[in-house]
């Protein structure tokens, strides 16, 4: 009597957790085919490598509509904004000149030649984004324009802008659970235990994680360093 | 091997108690990540009072220890984990059961300490649901430290509780015998 409860037991037992385990391997499964349609990159996350497919992207990225509007605008558009010539010496492989923040319909490249090319190999959209990283007493690290992927993070834009100009993040997590602890050498808890990285997205302090926020187009991403 | 048989109302109550224990020792050892008489408890209870009787003290120290340090998707992990536990612990006790002899106290603290390791990957297993093997094996990796706390836990808590709750439980089953 006692040893056929004993046996129902530890069979209802074995069945909870094969049928657990299947769930968990089920959904994970679900989980990283849905991850892997939406193409997200995860090389980029875990360390702040260069990513040569991004950088090339960056170059040659350019809205349609911008395009457009460089078109109705002509030629003598260059002369007068310095923001488009600036960032045509990043095509030269030299990093983005610090500048201040201007209408975002004149960030865009002249790229006649490669509109064609734009076409055929990006399907996905790009955005820009005004980024800024200030260090201790509000010294400017690094300042710009950068163009991101339409989805990508304000982390992803953040690893752009450094790799675009030469510093190195130190990040623990990846992913959505990315944190910065340290942009150029400037680390978290080296001035005071409550100092780090922070940033706000358009002026207002998110208390999300940079890997969760989505950036949409036109946004302005400020980084800042406190310290006690 | 002795296996104690309870009445209902015997059941209750030595659950109420065991299962407060291990709530009283999981607040109150925070400070200690990991080394917690838990474990220990649950293992030594699957050979003293059956395969049910550990399952339900498992799922009540779970949910009310729950309550206090916090509800979310692990406390079903950590049911599972302890389940998983006692099932394999179940398979050892089938072992002794027959000879009705207590196997030997070193042989299951070492047992108790693989379990450490065990319970933390099947907890890691939460993470493979939200971010994939990554992520899985990051977390997995990154807690092993913590496992190897627990086991050292387990161990030193098997070789302490064991032998008294072993003595008193016994002791007691044959008092009310009489």
């Amino acid at each position: 009597m006692n040893n056929q409860k004993s046996d129902k037991t530890r069979i209802l037992l074995i069945l909870f957790i094969v049928l657990s385990l299947i769930v968990i391997f089920g959904v994970s499964v679900w989980n990283q085919n849905n991850t892997s349609k939406e193409g997200n990159n995860k090389g980029v996350a875990i360390h702040c490598l260069p990513n040569n497919d991004k950088l090339v992207m960056n170059d040659e990225g350019v809205n349609d509509d911008e395009l457009i509007q460089d078109d109705e605008k002509g030629e003598g558009d260059e002369e007068k904004t310095p923001t488009t010539q600036e960032i045509q010496t990043n095509e030269e492989g030299q990093p983005i000149i610090s500048q201040p923040v201007p209408d975002s319909s004149d960030s865009s490249v002249d790229h006649e030649g490669s509109k064609e090319e734009i076409k055929d190999e990006n399907t996905t959209k790009l955005i820009s984004v005004y980024s800024s990283i200030k260090g201790l007493n509000d010294e400017i690290l690094a300042q710009g324009y950068v163009q991101v992927e339409e989805g990508k993070s304000a982390f992803d834009a953040l690893s752009l802008l450094c790799t675009q100009n030469n510093m190195i993040i130190k990040t623990t997590g990846f992913g959505k659970f990315v944190y910065v602890s340290g942009i150029n050498g400037l680390n978290e808890k080296a001035h005071g235990a409550k100092s780090g990285w922070i940033y706000h997205m358009n002026g207002t302090y998110m208390d999300s994680g940079a890997g969760n926020y989505v950036l949409k187009d036109g946004d302005v991403m400020e980084w800042f360093y406190v310290y006690d | 091997m002795y296996t104690i048989k309870l009445g209902r109302v015997q059941e209750i109550a030595l659950i109420g108690i065991l299962s407060a224990l291990n709530i009283a020792s999981r607040l109150y050892l925070q400070s200690l990540p990991n080394v917690k008489p838990v474990t220990s408890i649950i293992i030594i209870s699957v050979f003293l009072f059956g395969l049910a009787f550990a399952a339900k003290l498992t799922i009540v120290t779970t949910v009310v220890s729950g309550i206090f340090l916090g509800l979310g998707l692990h406390i079903f992990f950590q049911i599972l984990a302890w389940l998983v536990i006692c099932l394999f612990t179940d398979l050892i006790a089938g072992v002794y059961r027959p000879k009705e002899k207590m196997p030997p106290i070193l042989l299951m603290a070492i047992f108790a300490a693989l379990m450490g390791y065990v319970f933390g990957f099947v907890v890691s297993l939460e993470k493979l649901m939200i971010g994939g093997p990554t992520m899985f094996w990051t977390y997995y990796l990154s807690g092993l430290s913590f496992d190897t706390l627990h086991a050292i836990g387990n161990f030193v808590f098997y070789l302490i509780c064991s032998p008294i709750m072993i003595k008193t439980f016994i002791r007691g089953s044959k008092s009310l015998q009489k």
